[in-house]
């Protein structure tokens, strides 16, 4: 095999394989509040949580996109909060948002439910009797069966009133959440901060 | 002005050789390193993080970022547009509509146009008949359920033919009835061919083997011309040299 060869070779490779491993190695950064002024951010019911770190995402995601970092981040309270109007749903541990996603929910005339809620029951392989389809990772609810779940998140499309989430950050949220944890969606008009 | 830049930069440019003059390979990578180790130096002591950096710098950066809507508004695709958006799936009852429906002629049946078949079997040349069966008490005090069947043995043909003897003329059972061979030809000849318009009788041919054996020559064929024209451009890249 010539030089030549090798060059083109080598290229080729480091053309492929180098966005990649610059995606897979390098964390989603971090901005850390002071400790002595936590912003907080509201939930429907009026209770407040405060928010010690944000996951720090310069430029507007795609639908399909997520972020995920949860290193150095202790062990505590998990929420997660969905926000229709910016279509978006972010997960915090601790005070710490460890994840984000561009989510899918609910339209014509089955509109995702507003408020606070619970993970009521776990189902890593559900698949909806109602709509025949395939809810992987399904965080349910409610009892009429709303759910966040693996879904393939692109523009345009809409559910039934669940939550869709790419399938990726579905699977970690499945492993981060747990039965109790609370999930406040929050609609599109009232999202406000205090 | 140009003149003097232009001195400057020769002036600058023979100390840069005179820095790498002398000096072993690994010695002038690590000097072409040295700007960069530089650079990541100062953006570790100017992170935001670092309690060295000016407290004034510092608040102005946490005063813009301190609302964690304001971040989460940074990242968002956006609203959802007014357009109307596709569920993913559909309810109610999943059905398939044929588009035409097709009804074969009733000449095509060759079933219909066989010919009834008028056996002519002698009496006697059949099995005899089985005997009938022991009749079941019914009554008050007699438990009978219902379709009960008293046990009697049943003779089923084995791979190689039934297990009794079959008496010459007989038809055994699992077969169709022969009628007795017509007259000039021996028994245990083969039939006599059928009548036009009845089914055919003669088995299906060996299957067709998959993939066929023009696709295997179509195959090859593609092989010998990779390979011919491979040693054809080797030929004359080696008379070119």
């Amino acid at each position: 095999m010539s030089a030549r060869s090798w060059y083109f070779a080598a290229s080729l490779v480091s053309v492929l394989a180098v966005p990649g491993l610059e995606a897979a190695a390098a964390p989603t950064s971090r901005i850390w509040y002071p400790a002595s002024s936590y912003p907080q951010l509201s939930l429907p019911d009026g209770r407040r949580e405060i928010v010690r770190s944000m996951l720090d995402v310069a430029k507007p995601m795609q639908f399909g996109d997520f972020v995920w970092n949860e290193d150095r981040v202790p062990r505590g309270p998990v929420w997660v909060r969905v926000d229709l109007g910016l279509q978006l749903l972010s997960v915090f541990r601790d005070g710490h948002e460890i994840g984000s996603a561009v989510i899918l929910f609910g339209t014509d005339g089955k509109a995702t439910p507003t408020g606070d809620f619970t993970v009521q029951d776990k189902n890593a392989n559900y698949h909806s009797h109602t709509y025949d389809a395939p809810m992987p990772y399904a965080l349910r609810l409610t009892s009429d069966g709303v759910a966040i779940h693996g879904s393939s998140v692109r523009e345009g499309w809409a559910t039934h009133g669940c939550i869709g989430v790419p399938l990726e950050f579905a699977r970690r949220l499945f492993a981060a959440a747990s039965k109790g944890d609370v999930v406040a969606i929050i609609a599109a008009k009232t999202a406000r901060s205090p | 002005m140009l003149r003097r830049w232009k001195s400057t930069f020769k002036r600058e440019s023979s100390r840069l050789h005179l820095l790498f003059a002398g000096r072993t390979v690994s010695q002038k990578r690590m000097l072409w390193l040295a700007p960069l180790l530089l650079g990541l130096t100062f953006v570790a002591v100017t992170d935001p993080g670092v309690p060295a950096l000016g407290q004034a710098v510092g608040k102005k950066i946490i005063a813009a970022l301190k609302d964690p809507l304001a971040l989460l508004g940074q990242r968002s695709p956006g609203k959802r547009s007014g357009t109307r958006h596709l569920t993913k799936t559909k309810t109610g009852p999943h059905e398939r509509v044929l588009s035409t429906v097709r009804e074969r002629p009733a000449a095509a049946n060759p079933l219909l146009e066989a010919p009834p078949v008028v056996l002519d079997i002698p009496a006697g040349a059949l099995a005899p008949a089985p005997t009938p069966l022991p009749t079941v008490e019914t009554g008050p005090g007699v438990f009978n359920p219902p379709f009960f069947t008293p046990f009697f043995p049943i003779d089923f043909p084995g791979p190689g033919g039934p297990s009794t003897p079959t008496p010459p003329g007989s038809t055994p059972p699992g077969q169709p009835p022969v009628g007795p061979p017509p007259p000039g030809q021996p028994p245990g000849s083969p039939p006599p061919p059928t009548p036009p318009g009845s089914p055919p009788l003669t088995p299906p041919g060996p299957p067709i083997p998959i993939p066929e054996p023009a696709t295997w020559t179509m195959m090859g064929l593609g092989f010998l011309a990779a390979v011919s024209a491979r040693r054809r451009a080797r030929k004359q890249r080696a008379q070119s040299r």
